[in-house]
Order: C-alpha cells, then structure tokens, then sequence
C-alpha cells in the first residue's frame, strides 16, 4: 500500500492508496520520517485520512501475512515498526480525521482508532475479524485507546469477530457523525476547518502536544510542560500584536 | 484546631472552623470542609486570588481533618476565570523565568487538591470559565446546577488553557473531545457537559450543596462506590481504586 499526500487551504490529506481494499501487505506500510515530515509541515492545520476507492482499509493482506509467518522474528520487528506509524498518527500535533467509507477492519480499524476523530458513511461497516482467523489483532488494536472506544466494546468486537454498521458505530461512540458517501470528505474537511481555522499553526501545535503530554510524561511533568507551552504561545501572540 | 487560624471575620463562628480572607474563604461543617469563592459576581482568579488559594492548598488543605471538601463560589457563579485584560498586560510585559516559577506554583496549588485522598467535590452555579473550569476540572467530581456554563476560552484570545485544562480534560471527556473544546473555545451548558462526561451529576441549584454532601458521603461509606464512579469512562479517582 502507498500513502498519498496533498494539502489544500492548510487542511492535509492522507490517502490509503491499494485499491480496491487498502490492504496492507508490509506492516510498515510508510516510512516513518516521511509521514512525520508531512505531519510536521509548516501550511497544516489539520488532516484527513481515507481510503482510495469505495472502503477505508480491511487491514492486512492475508496471503502476504502468511508468508511473512515463515520468518516470524523478522515479522515481529516489522509490525513494532508499523505500529510506530499508529503512535505517529497519534501523537501528531494537529487534528487528525478519519473518513471512513465502506470496510474498516483489523489493521484498517486500528488506523482509524489512531486518529483522534472518525467520520464515516452509511455503508461503512468496523470490526476486528482476526479471531475468525485463529488471529488477535495485533496492531495495536488490543490496547486501542478507551479515547476512541470503549473497553467493553473493544473486548466484545475482537472476541467476538463481529461487524458493526455505521449507526451502532456512532452509538457506541466510536464514531463523530454519519454521513452521505457523497458528503463524506467535504464535511469532514468542515468540521476541521472549523476547528482550526482561527488558529495559528503554533498555537495549534502547542495545544496538541500539550494534550498528548499527559499520555506520554507523569502528571507533574505534563503540568509543568504546559505551563512551558502555555508562555511560548503567550510570547507569540504578543510578539505578532504589538500594538 | 489542626491548622492556624487567620480570621479577619467579625462574627464568631464558634462550632464551625474558619478562614476567611479577601478572595476566598474556608469552612468546616459536619466533617466536610467548604472552600468558597467569595467575591460576588464573577469570583475571578486574580493575582490576589491565586496568592491566597496557593497559600490555602499548600499550608492548610493538606491537614485539614476531614472527609470531604466542597468547592464552590458564591453568588450566581463558580468563577468567570482569569481577568483576560489584566492578565494579558501582565504577560506582555513580563516574560521573565519569575513568571514561569509562577505560573508553575498556581497549577501546583490546583494539583494538590487533586491529590487529596478525600473527595472533592465542584459544586458550579452558573458560569465555570477558563482557569474557574481548570479548578472544577482539578476537582474528583462536578456537579453542577442546570444552567451552568463551561468553556476553556484561552484559544479565543490567543493563548492556551494554562493551568492544567489541556492535561485534565481528556480525562474526562476523551481525547478528541478534549481538542475540539480547546480549540474553539466553545461554551456547554450543563446538560452536554454531563452527556460528554466533563460534570457527573445535575441538580437544581438549591439541592446542589446536599448533592455534594451526599456524594461525599457515598463515597466515603464505601458500600456503594459503583455509584460514584458509574457513567464514568476515565479517571476514577486514586482513592476509589484500590481497596
């Protein structure tokens, strides 16, 4: 699978890029200095993340899995590194959306369960169909954030195998909103827009990482790096409206 | 008495401990402490304020012998927050690592309530704002009357929620909730705060102080602890977990 990237009016986009399912045949499905060099590019505000054609993702390409088990330590290096993507995808420091038409499952789901919003269609189905295959999600799924689903739905979609439309999704909270295929990108471009587009890219950045500090430091240093953060936008903002 | 007594009060309060200075006063009733903002209307956190409640949570509420706190304004609101124009000319003015030390000492001062291994309850009245919503936010549990208003309007004027909104929000409401609320700045009445999980509880205004005591007693008794902490996705309590 190939990412592709553009940028329009400070609001990025990512595509999954392996018609007609997205599927991802190496774990490490991007190298991952260049999608934090695109996460860290000075016009972005905010970004979308979707699948080429009429589904998000189905997750990995079984036939290549099956393969890649023949040499499973090198399997195990190559998935830590794919799942270093997830925690880039995570962690970026401006808003990252998902726009989920079609099939989100396995390692397709995990992507989506990274980002911070997910807006889908109505044709949209999610689920975690590795134990059909004598599998466990293994792409972070298991620990997906409780930010993005709940622990009791997390724990009943893997065991269970099940696929969930798009309403039970919204209902579950796992999703923001449903809505029209046709709609789909446009409006999840507007609800970023309408986020960030009185904001700064500094101020932006400073409020995300901030935000992700407190997963990633002790509260006490979490509180004291906003405090940090909190005098950097200060100073800019000053600096910038001089009277 | 287990603290030094500061009275400046004229009227004597003989069954009831008491502190009261110019921005904020404490009280004992019945094994619960009362900390109460007392400048009508807005209760706003000024650089006196925060000279005071940083001297209250370091030297006082930690021996403090008793099994819940109340925190609450007085009059219509819980506070309006940081007075922006002073606190703005203050900051442009004066960047110096002073101001970092500061800063740093008034998120502490609301990190030590949260450390308290008894409950502490929020009780908000109308508007609960910027640094106001950080304090309730810094609180185990809010209940908040039906008209309450929340907002972390810091990006609105160019800055960042600065005394620890960025880290504790997400805790209650999720991550990317937590993002779109700081981003725009935007205001939630009472009955969405509690659907996004930021408040636990709604009650009219004047059964509020009785919804907290109950809480706090519930909490307390431990036979019934699921009831404290039901609904909640995140961040239950340290002194609710282990037995």
């Amino acid at each position: 699978m190939k990412l592709e990237y553009s940028i329009d009016n400070n609001i990025g986009k990512i595509t999954l890029n392996h018609p007609p399912y997205n599927t991802l045949v190496d774990p490490v499905f991007e190298n991952p200095d260049r999608l934090s060099e695109f996460l860290e590019n000075p016009e972005l505000k905010a970004v979308v993340i979707t699948g080429k054609g009429k589904h998000f993702c189905t997750g990995a390409d079984l036939n290549s899995l099956a393969v890649q088990l023949n040499d499973p330590k090198a399997l195990q290096d190559r998935m830590d590194e794919g799942k270093q993507l997830l925690n880039i995808i995570s962690f970026a420091t401006v808003p990252v959306a998902a726009a989920i038409r079609g099939s989100c499952m396995g390692a397709g789901f995990e992507i989506a369960l990274a980002c911070h919003f997910r807006f889908a269609s109505e044709n949209s189905l999610f689920g975690f169909p590795e134990t059909d295959h004598g599998l466990i999600p293994g792409f972070s799924g298991t620990m997906a954030t409780l930010d993005a689903i709940s622990r009791e739905t997390l724990i009943s979609l893997i065991l269970s195998g099940r696929m969930i439309g798009a309403a039970e999704a919204k209902n579950a909270g796992i999703i923001e909103e449903v809505l029209p295929t046709g709609e789909l990108l446009a409006k999840t471009a507007a609800f970023l827009e309408s986020m960030v587009a009185d904001r700064p890219q500094y101020q932006i950045r400073a409020v995300l990482e901030s935000i992700h500090n407190s997963k990633k430091f002790s509260r006490d240093e979490a509180l004291k790096k906003e405090t940090a953060l909190f005098l950097e936008v200060a100073k800019k903002y000053f600096k910038l409206n001089r009277k | 008495m287990t603290y030094s007594l500061k009275s400046i009060s004229a009227e004597p309060y003989p069954d009831e401990t008491f502190v009261k200075l110019k921005t904020v006063q404490l009280e004992e009733s019945d094994g619960i402490a009362y900390l109460t903002l007392n400048r009508r209307p807005k209760n706003e956190m000024d650089a006196l304020f925060f000279n005071e409640f940083v001297w209250l949570a370091r030297d006082v509420l930690p021996n403090l012998k008793v099994k819940g706190m109340i925190i609450q304004g007085s009059g219509r609101h819980f506070s309006s927050g940081t007075e922006m124009a002073e606190f703005k000319n203050g900051l442009s003015i004066d960047q110096t690592p002073d101001k970092e030390k500061l800063f740093m000492k008034n998120v502490a001062s609301f990190q030590i309530l949260s450390n308290l291994s008894l409950p502490v309850v929020a009780v908000v009245r109308g508007c609960c704002i910027g640094s106001g919503m950080e304090l309730a936010l810094a609180c185990h549990f809010r209940i908040a009357g039906p008209n309450a208003m929340f907002a972390l309007p810091e990006t609105q004027f160019g800055l960042m929620p600065g005394c620890g909104g960025t880290i504790r929000l997400q805790e209650l409401v999720g991550r990317g909730r937590a993002i779109e609320l700081i981003l725009t700045g935007r205001s939630l009445l009472a009955e969405k705060a509690r659907e996004y999980g930021l408040i636990d509880y709604i009650s009219p205004n004047k059964d509020l102080l009785k919804s907290a005591e109950l809480l706090i007693r519930q909490v307390i008794s431990g036979k019934n602890p699921g009831m404290a902490v039901s609904g909640r996705r995140y961040n239950i309590p340290k002194f609710l977990k282990s037995p």
